[in-house]
Formats: C-alpha cells, structure tokens, sequence
C-alpha cells in the first residue's frame, strides 16, 4: 500500500511540474502579476496547516503520534527553541515579496476556506475514513515540497528578485520534508493497519482524495488543475 | 417591489470528471445563471440548463429568449413582498408562455423552459429574500428524502469500482445509465456490488427502439430494478404505451416529458409508470408542482430529477420542492463539487453522507451566491435595463 500512494504521489507531482502554470513561472516566461498570484495561493493553502495537523494528531495511530505531534509542534514554532511558526514564515515570504498589505485578505481567504471545508455536509460515515482522506492529503503536499520547492525556492529568488532568507519555508521544506514525506507514507501504512482498512477500501478512500490535482488547484486555482486534465473543453 | 435590472450569465464551469451516457459526454457545464435586481436593491438569483436533447434549448436560444422575450415581462414587474405562496402563481403569470415561434420551432426548440426557469427562480428568490422567507418554508417543505448516486460506467469493473466508491458515502439509490453494449453487465456488476438492498434505477437516455428496449428490460428483470428512464426517445414516444403495458420494470419519461401537454398524453395514453420531473426542464417551481399533480393525481409515481452540471442555485429550488411533497419517490442532484470543479455560492448544497441533505432554511433559496464565482466562470454576459 505505501509503494502504491508513493506511486499516486509521484504522478500528482510530474502533472504539477508539468502543468502550463508551473513551467511559465520555472522558466521565467510568467508575468510578475502570475508570481505574485502563485505566492497568494501557496499562503492561502499553508495558512491552515496547523490546524489540519491538530486534527490528524487527535485521531492519530499509536504508532504515528510522535511524529504527528513532532510535525505540528515544528509548525507551530515550538519544537525547538527560537523557532518560527510556519504561518509565520509563510508572512515573510509574502512581505519579501512586498505583498504585505495583502496579508490580511490572503487569511481571510484562508479562514474562508476552512470554514467551508468545516460546514460542508460530510461524506464518509466516520472519522476513521475521513481521518485517512486528510492524512494522504496532508502528506502528498509534503511529499510534493521536498521534491519541488528547491526548485520553487530557485525560481522565485531568480525571476521574482525574493531573497533567500525571504525563501526559508520552501528551502526549510526541501530539507525536512525529506524526511517527513517518508514518516508520513509510514503514518499512512501504520493509520491504515491500525484502523483495519482492507486495501481496497483505502484505495477508494484514496483515488476519491486524488480525483483532482490537489496542488495545481491550491497553487494555481480550480481553472488550471481543470485544464491540465483537459475538463475545460 | 419593482424588478429594475438584470443579467444573464452563461457558464462554463468544469467537470472534475467526465460524465457520459447514451447521448452525450460532458467535461464541463454549459449552464446559464440569471439575477434579478430589485428597485430597494435585493438581488435574486434563477439558473437554467438548456440542453438541445431535452427541450431543444441551446445556450444561445435561452440567452435570447431571456433577453428578447422574457425581460420584456419582466422589466418593471412588482412582486408582492409578503412571502405568501400566491407569489409562485403571480410570477407564473407575469412569465406567461413558453412556446417557440415558428423559426425557432424550425430550430429545434420544443419549449422555452430552461429560460423560463432561470427566470422564475430569480423572481422568486428575490421576492422571498424581501419578505425574509425561505421558500421550503413557502411549499411546506419536511419530508427528507436521500439523494440517489449516478453510475456512468461502460464496462463491468469500472461500474464496479465506482458503485464502491459511492458505496463508501453511504447511498442506498443509484441510477445507472445505458452506455454501450456492456451494459446488462454493467447492471449485473453494480447489483453484486452493491447488494440487495440498494434501489437501482436505469437511465437509457433514448437509447432503444420498442424491440430492444423489451429485450434489454426482460434481460435486466432478475437485477431487480426500480423503473427505466427514457427507454425509446422522444420521437418514438408513440410506442411508450405498448412498451409500457409490455415492459416487466416500470417505465419512467424524461426527455419525452418537456411539457405538460406530454404529461397529459402520458396520462391518458398509458405511456408510463413514472415521472422524472426537472426544474429546468419543466420550466420552474410552478411547473413542477403542476406537473407533481398530474402524476399524483393519475396515480403515477415520479421523481424530482436534475441536471448535470447544475449549480448550487438549481439543486437549492429543486431540494426545497422536493422535500415539500411526501409522495416523491426519488431525488437526485446536489452533487456539488462531487461533480463540478467548482460552484457559485459560499456554502456547498451538496448532500452528504447516506444521501442526506439538510433543508436550507435561509431566506429564497437558501444560499448565499458569490458574485465573484459567477463572473469567474461567466463566458459572456448580458446585462439588461
């Protein structure tokens, strides 16, 4: 089962690399107004990352709850002494880019989203599923970033004039999350056996999390991940 | 209140993916959203789905049809401001009728009712968000269905996977749609699947001559199946009564039942068992109830059906009407961002687990459209004064 979610993974991650959107801003063909646009969603869609990692860390598995509390302390900027919280980071990366006064807007659009995701009428009957719809998700984005965001980082310092310190939650990202994209594929195999999935039921779980691209549509809107798999013609 | 302005919004909004059955395959919804705005500033909100197979309504006929013909009556109208029911008949009347010209017939067009819905929706929202009344409250709404899945798979095993999948959301009524020669396998997949107690329904679409449709629902009795939609089209709809009287699963009409001069043929000729009724189709909230009564009054059964790729608007007035009538025997719709990409209004109608879905209780139809969406998606649209 964990080969077979890498495997999702890794195709969710060429489809973003290759989508129209990423290759514009990586090979500096994209507008300032395109880079500026890519960081208001990378913002919007970490904004409420702690408050997902709270939630898998109260269902977690046994065998998964150090490293799912290990994960939201070092989002929460308490893992270690002076650490920052990653929201917080997120905010440096928006004022390096000099798109501060749109902070505010940006966590309301983000509070926005969390509060339709937390109204809209549940599919699944029981924690159990809809924990293990959140996990996969939770961890493909950081599966995605630490093969993805040196390259993010490399772009946005090239193309966009960020500077490196302004960079850290992407460079903090391809580092760390290294290692926890390949605890997270371990919590999602411990989760799974822990809670008695049969594969197939996980794997339904699993394709109906992946329908779409989830990181063409949190980085670059529902218009693009619809376009790169051609559902707009 | 007076009716002062307008806009007429045709949308494309994309599929997450593709659906399909015996007609047509869509990646994405060509719906059309209409506001109205009110002298005192309320604004309300209608959607119709013009599909040249069920009405012969194209977008570019609807969007005509709404801005040459029905903003003519509209423009200036007053709307009562109290919430009473008698509202629903007032912008019946202020609507008038929907048939097509000469030309337009020559089109194609059989009925003007997507245009006609989208319309009366947004008169009817607008009214009821003045007197600050929902309209479930208006119709007496209380019974709560559940909402059936559709199944749209053409061969066994991907029927399979999917009748699982939505297995896992708990619903207990499922159409499957006639796609391709695999479908009495499909059927069979589904039925294993899904167990005995699921409530299967077929959809065929038009697909069937009166001789293949009798063998295919004599092959498909022993799966146990509730009814079949739309078995021969609408231009074999003369066969309908000795398909009817012959077929060993109920016959339902849809595509053959745009209007209620069909409702009233249906009837008197034998032509069916059941019903499916859509908002848009029917031409609106008023229709539908008409068309409601004639079934419930010949003893028929019928179930409130919807529109693939409607939006939020479209399954809020359909899920007020529905749970406004006790008799009803389906509902199907709400599918939200199940099937769409993406949807016009801040909270999702779209059911939940079991098929559930709660009764919106805001004022109109319930639901807070965003603007903004609308235009996101919007691929020309018309304002009028």
């Amino acid at each position: 089962m964990r080969a077979w979610v890498e495997a999702k993974y890794q195709e969710h991650v060429q489809e973003l690399v290759h989508c129209v959107e990423f290759r514009s801003l990586a090979d500096g063909s994209a507008e300032r107004a395109q880079y500026d646009e890519f960081i208001a969603h990378v913002f919007e869609t970490h904004q409420n990352s702690p408050h997902f990692l709270g939630f898998l860390f109260s269902i977690a598995s046994p065998g998964s709850v150090e490293h799912l509390q290990h994960n939201l302390l070092e989002e929460l900027g308490i893992e270690e002494e002076g650490g920052e919280s990653h929201p917080a980071l997120m905010e440096k990366l928006v004022a390096g880019a000099g798109l501060e006064d749109r902070v505010e807007e940006l966590r309301s659009r983000a509070r926005a989203r969390l509060d339709e995701q937390v109204q809209q009428p549940i599919l699944y009957g029981s924690l159990r599923e809809i924990g293990l719809s959140a996990l996969v998700e939770i961890v493909s984005f950081e599966y995605m970033l630490s093969r993805v965001s040196d390259r993010v980082a490399e772009f946005l310092m090239k193309y966009r004039d960020i500077s490196e310190a302004d960079l850290v939650w992407f460079t903090h990202h391809s580092v760390v999350d290294i290692e926890h994209a390949e605890q997270g594929l371990d919590a999602i195999a411990d989760f799974i056996e822990y809670y008695a999935f049969d594969d197939e039921e996980a794997k339904d779980i699993i394709t109906s999390t992946f329908r779409e691209n989830v990181f063409i549509k949190r980085y670059f809107g529902v218009a693009a991940a619809a376009r790169s798999r051609g559902m707009d013609r | 209140m007076k009716i002062i302005r307008a806009r007429i919004s045709p949308l494309n909004v994309p599929f997450v993916e593709g659906f399909a059955h015996a007609t047509q395959e869509r990646r994405f919804s060509d719906t059309i959203v209409v506001s109205v705005e009110a002298d005192d500033g309320t604004i309300g909100w209608g959607e119709g789905i013009p599909r040249p197979y069920v009405t012969g309504e194209t977008v570019e006929s609807t969007v005509q049809h709404l801005e040459g013909v029905l903003w003519g009556r509209v423009k200036g109208c007053s709307l009562r401001e109290d919430g009473e029911r008698s509202l629903i008949q007032e912008v019946d009347a202020i609507l008038g009728g929907s048939t097509p010209t000469d030309s337009e017939r020559e089109e194609g067009v059989i009925v003007h009712h997507s245009a006609r819905c989208a319309m009366e929706l947004a008169l009817i929202d607008c009214a009821l968000r003045k007197a600050d009344r929902s309209l479930g409250d208006v119709l007496g709404a209380g019974h709560l269905p559940v909402y059936s899945a559709v199944l749209t798979q053409t061969d066994p095993e991907s029927t399979r996977a999917l009748a699982r999948r939505f297995s896992r959301f708990g619903l207990t009524d499922y159409k499957i749609k006639v796609a391709g020669p695999e479908t009495l396998a499909c059927v069979a997949a589904a039925r294993e699947e899904l167990g005995p107690e699921a409530r299967l329904r077929l959809d065929a679409n038009g697909a069937w001559t009166l001789e293949e449709a009798l063998e295919f629902l004599a092959a498909v009795e022993p799966h146990d199946i509730l009814s079949c939609e739309e078995p021969l089209g609408r231009e074999r709809m003369g066969d309908l009564p000795e398909l009817t009287d012959k077929s060993p699963v109920p016959i339902m009409l849809d595509e053959s039942l745009v209007s209620l001069q069909d409702a009233l043929w249906a009837v008197s000729a034998g032509a069916c068992d059941h019903f499916n009724i859509r908002l848009s189709k029917c031409g609106g909230i008023g229709r539908t109830i008409a068309f409601m009564r004639i079934a419930q009054s010949s003893g028929l059964g019928f179930q409130i059906g919807s529109h693939v790729g409607e939006t939020s608007i479209l399954s809020a007035a359909a899920r007020h009407v529905a749970y406004s009538s006790p008799a009803l025997r389906h509902l199907e719709g709400s599918y939200g961002t199940l099937l769409m990409a993406d949807d016009v209004v801040s909270a999702s109608v779209r059911f939940g687990n079991g098929g559930h879905a709660p009764l919106l209780k805001g004022p109109g139809l319930g639901i807070e459209v965003e603007p903004d969406r609308v235009e996101q998606w919007s691929v020309a649209s018309v304002a009028l004064e």
